[in-house]
């Protein structure tokens, strides 16, 4: 019954949208992790998790936060993993 | 055998028929005269921006065939409401079966071509098709109208702009809702 919910169907067609206009915000950690990301970021924009860990702007965050906002970002599709293996690279999806 | 439940049909009636009316009466008592003082040569009540389009697409795509039921009520107190008692000879009639059918006639027919509604996957880009579906929606509504209020081409066409301006508003809106609602937290879940 919980997959017929109109009211979900509704909210995920207007995420979508929301995600397409651009208008999703991040949260404070989140952001700073992507904004670290795009700055480390290589030409094929690959970034490994260590180097974004260690940029100026995100060293005086907590490490699970970091975890925490990394991993969300992957889950909304903002990074995706660049390599099967689990090696901390990540590619910028934009 | 699925159990009648009653409440399956009577909130999604409410809700609908309160989301069109509010629609509808944004359209023709703020937006219709600002229209007519802009540009003055559409009259013949064809709004260039008609909110109601994105309701009947809203409803058909989550609905189906029942979306014609639950919008029939509000549907037809708008329709009284700008025609009056003329507006239940046969031809109004028939054009306001085809307001009513063309939202979900063009769901299933696309669908029929292979187009998936669902949101099953998240990564898929969805909102589009129901662009799609309200533009192939439109294109059946105008020609109904065409037909049977007997309407020229710029009014046809000034219709068919109404219901895609309108639709993309009021998804947009409705977008707009939902996300003031997440960030109050009065949606918890959503």
């Amino acid at each position: 019954m919980l997959k017929d919910n109109k009211l979900a169907l509704l909210r995920g067609l207007l995420w979508q949208m929301e995600v397409e206009v651009g208008l999703v915000t991040l949260s404070q950690p989140q952001r700073d992790v992507y904004y670290a990301a795009c700055l480390v970021a290589d030409e094929e924009k690959i970034v490994h998790s260590e180097q974004v860990r260690h940029h100026p702007m995100i060293r005086a965050m907590a490490r699970p936060t970091f975890y925490r906002a990394l991993r969300e970002l992957v889950i909304e599709g903002h990074l995706v993993a660049a390599t099967e293996s689990k090696n901390g690279r990540y590619k910028l999806n934009r | 055998m699925r159990h009648f439940k009653l409440s399956e049909w009577t909130t999604p009636i409410l809700v609908i028929s309160l989301a069109y009316l509010i629609a509808f009466f944004i359209t023709f008592i703020a937006l219709m005269p600002l229209q007519d003082s802009l540009l003055s040569s559409f009259s013949n009540y064809a709004s260039i921006l008609y909110l109601p389009h994105g309701v009947r697409i809203v409803a058909a795509w989550l609905y189906g065939w029942r979306s014609i039921i639950f919008l029939a009520p509000s549907t037809i107190i708008a329709h009284s409401y700008l025609y009056g008692y003329s507006g239940f000879s046969l031809d109004y009639m028939v054009a306001v079966f085809f307001q009513l059918f063309c939202a979900a006639f063009s769901f299933w027919s696309l669908a029929k071509l292979g187009m998936d509604f669902r949101l099953h996957n998240f990564r898929r880009v969805n909102w589009r098709d129901i662009m799609l579906a309200g533009c192939a929606a439109s294109v059946m509504n105008v020609l109904g109208a065409k037909l049977f209020f007997g309407s020229d081409l710029a009014s046809a066409s000034a219709r068919f702009v109404g219901d895609i301006t309108g639709m993309i508003v009021s998804l947009f809106v409705l977008m707009l809702i939902f996300r003031a609602l997440r960030r109050g937290g009065r949606m918890p879940g959503f």
